[in-house]
């Protein structure tokens, strides 16, 4: 008996990873040409802050045109950081984790399980230690869902 | 069948230790990672504890850290504490728990390095 429940939930669990990776994988593509296409704006910026700056000489324009690189480079390291969370594996996992939860309750999970997971990086833990962190929760959504839902339940902070 | 109502959570060893854990500064609001930390527990274990003790029982209060995300360069934590009531509940609620001791002192609380 429990041996079918591990499997049936094993299944379960490699099925939602595979959505959730496909999910992923559009959601690159978009961010993909939103970076391209950030990419051309920001070379526009240079160029047209360069060109108007002619009444304020050469150093107006150096100064316009490194503000311009930093804000630039500002938003490639964004777009990194961006990129890295959503290729996380065990961010992906705790997403699974939350869609299980009921949905007035997901945003403040999702909201929590990420700021654990930046919590866990920063302490120095791994990729192995993050995912083990949410597989943990994905095996504890069923019962948290049940508590979430309890009749018993009383008003709680959203 | 006559249902029974409970007035309290079921004293597991991880509630309990999660108890213990919140029991040490019940006036101090702690988050997740460091309840786990405290508690000597795995992270990513206490979720469906600390949900009971706040949505069933109300012996917790939990709120968003006041911190602007974009300027702090990190996303803001979910702080619990132990209400005043729920201090009371669960002090009596251990001191009548049947678990051994020894089974709790087996298990090693270690302090959570704070990234922040």
């Amino acid at each position: 008996m429990i041996g079918a429940i591990l499997v049936i939930l094993t299944i379960l669990t490699t099925a939602i990873t595979i959505m959730l990776a496909i999910i992923q994988r559009r959601e690159f593509r978009i961010l993909r040409a939103a970076v391209r296409l950030r990419n051309e704006a920001a070379h526009v910026i240079v160029t047209s802050q360069a060109g108007s700056g002619h009444q304020d000489g050469r150093e107006r324009q150096a100064a316009t045109r490194t503000l311009s690189q930093t804000e630039y480079e500002t938003w490639l390291l964004k777009d990194a950081h961006h990129r890295r969370q959503l290729r996380s594996p065990a961010a992906g996992l705790a997403r699974a984790a939350v869609v299980l939860l009921p949905s007035s309750d997901r945003d403040r999970y999702a909201d929590e399980y990420r700021s654990e997971l930046w919590d866990l990086a920063q302490s120095g833990a791994g990729y192995p230690q993050q995912v083990l962190y949410a597989l943990r929760q994905l095996l504890r959504a069923v019962p948290m869902r049940i508590v979430l839902r309890s009749p018993r339940r009383r008003s709680a902070a959203p | 069948m006559v249902s029974r109502q409970r007035s309290g959570p079921r004293m597991t060893i991880p509630t309990q230790l999660v108890l213990r854990a919140l029991l040490i500064e019940p006036t101090r609001e702690m988050y997740g990672l460091e309840i786990c930390a405290a508690a000597g527990l795995p992270s990513g274990t206490i979720h469906p504890i600390l949900g009971r003790l706040e949505a069933e029982f109300g012996w917790l209060r939990s709120r968003w850290e006041d911190i602007n995300p974009e300027t702090e360069g990190r996303p803001r934590r979910r702080y619990y504490q132990l209400t005043q009531d729920g201090t009371e509940r669960a002090r009596i609620a251990l001191a009548q728990a049947t678990t051994s001791i020894s089974v709790l002192s087996g298990l090693h609380p270690r302090p959570f390095r704070d990234p922040a």
